[in-house]
């Protein structure tokens, strides 16, 4: 074939941009330890590896996820064991307590002043906040306080049931917190017990309280158990003279307990139904005409809160005033009070145990996470890594393509015929 | 001796043009274009002088470039071939480049995000993780714009590229056309070939087909017929056509080629293909638009997915979650999306906007509208796959709008007329569009609104779920009344269990007494040891109760008994159920007859059988006036067949309490009576003794949980009464008239029959004595809440669960985590992509197209590179062929010098002579 001079120089140059191109990507790869630079160099790869750099991402926040919800079930463990320390020495108390043969009255008060500061002792526990300023038993109302209220008008779980999740893979979250309401209030009580509270319909203002109230006489209490009863406060006009009055109905029927239809309002007042016992302070408002005023309702429970059993405990030993009779009812709350503690530590318990099964499952995940990550990267590493020694060798073989091809071209271009004339 | 002379200098002559081709063939080596000549020689004619044909020496007939025409022709085909690939090439590595690149790819920013949002979820309360979370969906947004801005200036290039191929192809034309003139003249004055002239037209023809692909046609004369695409004439003979670059039809953004003249343009943008034009249109068409769009519809799935979850939440101060994303149907950007053809009728004051409905639904596409040319009807053509996806004909009142593909076109006004056309883009500015629409940390909504709590009194262990938020809307878009006023749920809900298997749902707005909802949810089944759904989660189910004139209470017999069983007096009626396809309108409807006499739970057993209904039958009775009876021997109080009162040797037991005397007594031993029987019990029924909440008075209410009727039959002394009241307190009086005589009655039970989407339940007679009027307005209420929440666990009579709003729940993160789990739901592309596989897609179908041209361009240089080899090994000068040429001729006119000479010396010998 013929030659013409431009293709001497065309094929020079040609060879020169294209060994010039391979190694400066050779190059690139060398200093960049990839091998994939654009997803165009390897588009299946680099889907791929797209796709690993996503999970690695998520893996490293699920990482920080799960330190998260392990400080969060540490606290609440650490607190647990505090809030059973405390029952602990409660118990102690009610054993002491249970001499009713030997201690006075005197005796039991200075008892009773323990009881009272262990409750506000237990109160701060159970008002427990996280580093975030979070109630941490409080479900999901965190920024309120959930246990208010106090010995005389009695405790409250103002918080809700619910838990926080914590997400700690594409398919598991992990509760990171309880509800006081499950872990301290809904105990079994040893006896048939109830709750006494306010209707949210109520209009007083300030609002009428009820007290937190003692079974007085249970098995009279028995008998009526599980019905529950609602104060309603009637028109002033219904008894003479004029003024607040109440009846007492049972839920479930709207029949009257007998003997508490109209009866006069005394704030502060004992009132005695069906071997319960608790007052009403403040002012509710009338109800006019047939319309209903305030209500106030007494809910049997099979539960007691722990806060409750320790208040009626109290009580209790501030009531002894010597006679036999305070003594029993004293030896009777005792009983009471160590099976409810023995209830609540069990429910403690029980909590603990599940905390330590959501930490075993945090850590297995943990685990997990971390081996996923490992083949991963090396997944990736395989796709994306540069083989440094196959690399090297290419990038030898290139420049000395290269050398060669500019070797030739000066030897090819000095062979001119004109050089000769 | 002067025909040696003459001949001599023909040699001469004929060597010195020899020479002067070798001198211009080298001055010309390294000229583009340049063709290497030669000179044709040829003898001159020969003079007869007698002895034979003495020769005149030679003579140049024709200097001739050596040329092959089919390889110029290929050359230009391969040319065009590899500016294509090479500009297609050269664009979508700045894609590939842009779209993979960690600081301005998008995958790295919602992985980021993405992160931040849990790392919100871990803790709510933390307002540090929450402005976090607030900056860091500005940077995303960003991050979409800065994106955006990327591509939209790879295409402003694009357009820019073409502005300057266009000129250039202009003046190509204007060469070509003028050398044409040049040639054509020059072969008329000589029948010589213009060689460089020749050699100049094909450079700039090569030069041309560098631009766009051409067909070349000689028209003889020497002239050459240049046109483009597929067959538009660009130069003919001496004439070269413009071409001009102006706004799209449809799309001003996107820059069209047309032939441009006095008259007006003509867009031929379509037509051409091949050289650096073709391989930009083909850049913009298949992988820009694409990287736009998809882009834009992950932006958009994106905007509206947040936004939607987000409002399902509440925020720190007890407020439902606004917008977290700027909404994409904001009417400034929905009117973006639709663009008119600049040939539209006149006047141009058509007004539309594209809205998107259903995110999982968008695709990726541009739409075209185009309304036939004869009438009024008009198609909705998708372009990736050209599928008709609507058809109808343009509304004749305004506003108006039709839906497909997920998204909502909107007819606002104006003259919309035959062959109008329109360009739907829903999703190309998405990108564009997208912003952060959060400004403080409190904003964010990670709580959910509803919150579950069972009362602490519960005897049994049920357990209800934290419940959540589905809706806030019904199925036409109207807001519920559940979550409408702030910060509260109106009404609060109470679940109260009734016995063990059956719970009613109602208004717990007064605790002291709940009420039923409006439709009620009552009487409910409930089955232990399974999750009981609470609420229906069908958002066009509507609900029937039966509240006809014949239900309840029957007439009174009296006789000697025993009597058989009063029938309820229940007519036969017709129950029709019609189901209405939604997309096609068509009806299916399937009847019951009910029988005369059918018990409520019969009627309900019938209609259940039906699909898309469910009934739910009960019934109730009050029995009053126990203080007209007294517990004297023949006392018996019969319900269902089973005897009441207990006797002990044939007579009344002595604990029978005396009704005359202590009714309340008598009334809850009887509620007692009938709790304790087994028969009753397996049967539903169970009673409270109550008080009447006015009279004050004992009064006994009876249940069936399954809607039995109730028979009741009294024996007793005579003028004894007992007083039997229906649930809509129609009494009737059961009388005693002594032993053996019996008084009855039969109270019928009532249903609440619920229908799904697109059912409805119609009466026949329309006045139905079971239903009411079938014809009158809220006849059928709609049940939907647009909340879920189940129970499971076995539950005990009394026991309570309530459903509230979730005021200051701060700690709660299940909205946070709904919103988190967007990451990993597949909310693209009808459930088959999630947010980053989506754009993860993009990027493959970038990478690929990148690749694949990357190697179509090598291919093309190889093929290019023979041609042109090819070419220059024919018309390529080499430079030692001139050198031995130079030689030659140099020896040749030397030899011819020598012959003068020799002549010279002839001729000086000669006159020596003289």
């Amino acid at each position: 074939m013929r030659i013409s001079s431009t293709q001497i120089f065309d094929i020079a140059n040609d060879s020169i941009s294209e060994s010039n191109q391979a190694i400066a990507k050779t190059q690139a790869q060398l200093s960049t330890g990839q091998r994939v630079l654009t997803p165009s160099d390897d588009p299946v790869a680099s889907t791929k590896i797209l796709e690993i750099e996503q999970n690695l991402a998520k893996l490293d926040q699920y990482g920080k996820n799960i330190d998260i919800a392990e400080n969060n079930l540490s606290q609440e463990e650490s607190t647990l064991s505090s809030v059973s320390n405390l029952l602990q020495r409660v118990r102690e108390i009610a054993v002491q307590a249970g001499n009713t043969a030997t201690y006075t009255s005197s005796e039991y008060a200075a008892l009773a002043s323990e009881v009272d500061s262990r409750i506000d002792e237990l109160m701060n526990l159970l008002n427990t906040r996280n580093v975030g300023g979070g109630y941490i038993f409080a479900g999901y109302t965190g920024g309120d306080k959930p246990f208010v209220g106090d010995a005389q008008s009695g405790f409250e779980f103002t918080g809700t049931d619910g838990q926080v999740n914590i997400k700690i893979s594409d398919s598991t979250q992990v509760a990171t917190s309880d509800s006081g309401k499950a872990i301290f209030v809904d105990i079994p009580a040893a006896q048939n017990s109830f709750n006494t509270s306010e209707s949210s319909a109520n209009t007083s203002s300030p609002a009428a309280q009820v007290s937190v109230g003692q079974v007085v006489d249970q098995s009279a209490y028995d008998d009526f158990y599980p019905e529950d009863m609602i104060i309603t406060f009637k028109d002033d006009t219904s008894v003479v003279p004029v003024g607040k009055n109440f009846t007492i109905t049972e839920r479930s029927t709207g029949n009257v307990i007998p003997g508490f239809q109209n009866m006069p309002y005394v704030s502060g007042q004992e009132i005695q139904v069906n071997g319960l016992s608790f007052n009403i302070t403040g002012t509710p408002t009338s109800g006019s005409g047939a319309a209903d005023g305030d209500q106030f309702f007494v809910e049997s429970s099979p539960n007691q809160d722990v806060l409750t059993t320790l208040a009626r405990f109290s009580d209790a030993m501030k009531q002894v005033d010597g006679t036999q009779e305070s003594k029993d009812f004293v030896a009777q709350i005792v009983a009471d009070t160590l099976d409810n503690i023995n209830n609540a530590q069990t429910s403690i318990l029980e909590t603990t145990a599940e905390l330590g099964a959501r930490l075993n499952t945090l850590e297995s995940t943990k685990e997990l996470h971390i081996n996923t990550d490992l083949v991963s990267r090396e997944i990736m590493s395989e796709l994306r890594d540069l083989d440094y020694a196959e690399a090297a060798s290419r990038l030898a073989s290139q420049t000395l393509v290269l050398e060669a091809a500019q070797a030739t071209f000066v030897r090819v271009s000095q062979l001119t015929l004109f050089s000769r004339l | 001796m002067p025909g040696l002379l003459d001949t001599a200098v023909t040699g001469l002559r004929t060597s010195q043009t020899a020479l002067r081709t070798t001198g211009q063939n080298i001055a010309n080596a390294n000229t583009p274009g340049y063709s290497r000549q030669s000179i044709e020689v040829a003898t001159n004619p020969a003079q007869n002088n007698g002895a034979g044909f003495i020769g005149n020496g030679a003579r140049v007939t024709a200097i001739e470039r050596t040329v092959d025409e089919f390889l110029i022709a290929q050359l230009r085909t391969d040319t065009s071939l590899h500016a294509e690939l090479s500009a297609f090439n050269e664009n979508i590595r700045q894609l590939d480049t842009l779209l993979s690149d960690p600081s301005t790819g998008l995958s790295q920013g919602l992985d980021k995000f993405f992160a931040t949002m849990e790392n919100g979820a871990d803790d709510p309360t933390s307002i540090p993780s929450r402005q976090l979370i607030v900056s860091e969906a500005d940077n995303l947004a960003q991050r979409f714009n800065t994106l955006y801005d990327s591509i939209e200036t790879v295409s402003k290039n694009v357009n820019q590229k073409l502005g300057v191929a266009v000129s250039q192809i202009n003046a190509l034309a204007t060469s070509i056309a003028e050398i044409n003139k040049n040639i054509a003249q020059s072969i008329g004055t000589s029948d010589q070939p213009p060689n460089d002239l020749l050699d100049q037209r094909e450079e700039a023809l090569r030069q041309l087909s560098e631009l766009v692909s051409i067909d070349v046609v000689d028209q003889g004369d020497g002239l050459l017929n240049v046109s483009i695409g597929s067959g538009q004439s660009l130069v003919v003979g001496g004439d070269a056509r413009q071409l001009a670059l102006v706004d799209g039809v449809l799309d001003p953004q996107q820059k069209e080629i047309a032939y441009q003249d006095s008259v007006g343009s003509q867009v031929i943008s379509s037509f051409i293909d091949g050289g650096e034009v073709g391989g930009l249109l083909d850049f913009r068409e298949s992988t820009l638009s694409t990287a736009f769009n998809e882009l834009g519809r992950i932006a958009m799935v994106m905007s509206d997915s947040f936004n939607d979850a987000h409002s399902k939440g509440i925020d720190l101060n007890n407020q439902f979650g606004g917008l977290f994303f700027a909404d994409v149907n904001d009417p400034a950007v929905a009117s973006t999306r639709v663009f008119g053809d600049s040939n539209n009728a006149p006047p141009s004051d058509r007004v539309m906007s594209v809205e998107l409905t259903d995110a999982s639904q968008l695709t990726a596409s541009d739409y075209v509208l185009e309304v036939a040319s004869g009438d009024t009807s008009y198609r909705v053509t998708r372009e990736t796959d050209g599928a008709v996806v609507f058809s109808g004909a343009l509304p004749s009142s305004f506003p108006s709008s039709i839906e497909f593909d997920g998204v909502q076109l909107n007819f606002s006004s104006g003259s919309f007329q035959a062959g109008d056309t329109f360009l739907i883009q829903p999703t190309r500015t998405g990108a564009r569009d997208i912003a952060s629409a959060l400004e403080r940390p409190d904003q964010l909504a990670f709580a959910s609104p509803l919150v579950t709590t069972s009362d602490s009194g519960n005897i049994g262990n049920a357990e209800i779920s934290a419940g959540s938020l589905v809706s806030l809307e019904d199925v036409n878009g109207v807001a519920l009344p559940l979550f409408d006023t702030t910060g509260q749920m109106s009404p609060p809900l109470l679940v109260q269990f009734n016995t063990p298997t059956s719970y009613d749902v109602l208004d717990n707005s007064d605790p002291a007494n709940p009420v039923q909802l409006d439709p009620p949810i009552r009487n409910q089944t409930y089955v232990p040891g399974q999750t009981n759904q609470l609420f229906t989660q069908d958002s066009g189910a509507s609900l029937i109760a039966a509240n006809g004139a014949s239900l309840g209470i029957g007439a009174v017999t009296a006789g000697a008994g025993p009597l058989p069983a009063n029938p309820n007096g229940y007519p036969s009626e017709i129950l029709s159920v019609t189901y209405t396809d939604p997309a096609t309108g068509a009806t299916q409807v399937q009847s019951i007859s009910t029988g005369p006499d059918d018990s409520a739970k019969s009627i309900a057993s019938q209609l259940s059988n039906l699909s898309g209904v469910t009934a739910n039958a009960r019934n109730e009775m009050t029995l009053t006036g126990f203080a007209g009876l007294t517990n004297n021997t023949p006392l018996q109080v019969d319900i269902n067949g089973v005897d009441l009162v207990e006797y002990t040797a044939g007579v009344v037991d002595g604990s029978v309490p005396n009704p005359a005397t202590d009714s309340a007594g008598f009334n809850a031993y009887l509620a007692d009576r009938i709790n304790a029987d087994p028969t009753l019990q397996a049967s539903g029924v169970y009673a409270v003794a109550g008080t009447n909440a006015i009279s004050g008075n004992p009064e006994l209410r009876v249940y069936s949980t399954q809607g039995d009727d109730f028979n009741v039959t009294l024996e007793a002394q005579g003028g004894e009464t007992l007083t039997v009241n229906d649930y809509n307190a129609t009494a009737a009086n059961l009388t005693g008239a002594g032993a053996g005589n019996e008084s009855t009655v039969t109270i019928g039970g009532t249903l609440d029959v619920e229908v799904s989407s697109d059912y409805a339940l119609t009466t026949n007679p329309i006045l139905s004595s079971l239903f009411g009027d079938s014809s009158a307005v809220g006849f059928s209420k709609s049940s939907y809440l647009g909340i879920e929440a189940s129970i499971n666990g076995v539950a005990d009579q009394g026991d309570r669960f309530t459903l509230d709003f979730n005021a200051d729940g701060i700690s709660d993160n299940r909205n946070a985590l709904d919103l988190v789990n967007l990451n990993s739901q597949q909310v693209v592309d009808d459930g088959l992509k999630t947010l980053s596989d989506s754009y993860g897609t993009l990027v493959e179908l970038v990478s690929i197209q990148t690749n694949a041209s990357g190697i179509n361009l090598e291919a093309g240089q190889q093929v290019l590179n023979q041609t042109e080899d090819l070419r220059n090994s024919v018309s390529g000068v080499n430079l030692d062929e001139e050198a031995a040429n130079l030689i030659q001729f140099e020896q040749i006119y030397n030899a011819n010098a020598q012959v003068i000479s020799v002549a010279r010396d002839l001729f000086d010998r000669l006159i020596s002579i003289f």
